[in-house]
């Protein structure tokens, strides 16, 4: 090996350490592993578990005029969403967010969409099943229920914590939120992601597998 | 022996940059805009606003690229059904429609709004937008154009 000059040598040297460390960083990086927050109102009492905010029981009808109650998804974690099929505004940009969920999580029988109609009056269960079709998506893995409107927006507003309900001034005559919900295996809330956004959706793919290695202790 | 060393510094020195600037350039998405600048001002002036317009009022349904949303949101981005008639495509802005239609031999059939706040100069420039991107290139929809297609529409074939 020919006579190299020794500060050479030593540039040489640091120089891959530092492409070393820049790689081991950047790999590092996509190992999060942080557990996924709780939310809602818990009620801590001394010398108790806390009790945490749960989604209520609830039972409603799918596409497929299958009822739908919360045993459906004993086991299995799910995103839940509200709309309305004759949504003008931004239903759509959230069903396309939500097919990606969907076709991400398509293998794993662990993972369930839930989508509530606001409009079961104009939303009849042959028209969710033909929106659902053209969609092409199908249930159990992708459900779209509907129900009384009282139930619905109960369940909207007290358990999924987002805003839905009749306005006549909202295009379309709803005024809903488009936030999607992962609610874990024990019917708690542990994320609520803005379905318009594509990043934030992107955070919801990522954080799904987070949540479901939680149950593989 | 000097010169292979600073040789050897560039080239890592290059490596480094080269790395640096992909790894930035990577995300950034680039949403290509068709070319308009062959069009004279006043088209481009209607591109512009039929643009900023159609992200308003349409990119809801049928979404920024124009691809529709599965079997439920027909394509406008080389559809057949639109760039066949230009005159239905401003009714069914201002009007909105129902009913089975076919698209690029896709079925769909889900109803869309109407538009009734637009005004005949932005359903002009929504259309300009509409057939000179996503690859069409016809030019500029007028005013006129609209006011007597919008004189005419019940007597469109679906």
């Amino acid at each position: 090996m020919p006579n190299y000059p020794k500060h050479f040598l030593f540039t040489l040297y640091n120089t891959c350490f530092l492409f070393c460390f820049l790689f081991i960083l950047g790999c590092n990086q996509e190992q999060e592993t942080e557990a996924l927050p709780i939310l809602g109102n818990s009620i801590i009492k001394q010398g108790q578990d806390t009790v945490y905010h749960k989604i209520a029981d609830f039972k409603f009808m799918d596409q497929d005029s299958l009822v739908v109650t919360p045993k459906d998804f004993d086991e299995k974690i799910y995103v839940a969403d509200f709309f309305f099929t004759s949504c003008p505004t931004i239903c759509p940009k959230m069903k396309f967010e939500m097919l990606r969920v969907y076709e991400a999580f398509k293998d794993n029988e662990e993972v369930r969409i839930l989508s509530h109609t606001i409009d079961p009056v104009h939303d009849t269960i042959p028209l969710l099943k033909s929106y659902a079709e053209r969609l092409g998506v199908e249930g159990p893995k992708w459900r779209f229920v509907t129900g009384t409107q009282d139930e619905i927006y109960e369940i909207g507003q007290g358990s999924y914590m987002v805003s839905t309900g009749e306005d006549k001034f909202s295009p379309g005559g709803f005024m809903h939120s488009g936030a999607f919900i992962l609610v874990d295996k024990d019917k708690r809330i542990r994320g609520i992601y803005d379905g318009t956004e594509e990043e934030q959706v992107d955070q919801l793919i990522k954080d799904i597998p987070v949540l479901l290695q939680e149950y593989e202790r | 022996m000097k010169d292979s060393y600073c040789g050897m510094i560039k080239f890592l020195f290059l490596l480094f940059a080269f790395t640096f600037i992909y790894c930035n350039n990577k995300k950034e998405n680039d949403d290509s805009q068709q070319d308009w600048s062959h069009h004279d001002l006043k088209t481009q002036q209607y591109l512009i606003e039929g643009k900023r317009l159609y992200n308003l009022h349409c990119a809801n349904c049928h979404m920024e690229d124009g691809k529709g949303l599965a079997k439920l949101i027909p394509p406008l981005s080389g559809s057949d059904y639109m760039l066949s008639d230009v005159d239905r495509t401003i009714c069914i802005i201002k009007q909105g429609m129902s009913g089975e239609i076919m698209v690029n031999n896709e079925v769909y059939n889900h109803p869309m709004p109407g538009n009734t706040i637009l005004t005949n100069i932005e359903i002009a420039e929504i259309t300009t937008y509409l057939y000179n991107s996503w690859g069409s290139d016809k030019g500029i929809v007028s005013i006129p154009e609209v006011k007597k297609a919008l004189e005419n529409c019940n007597e469109l074939q679906h």
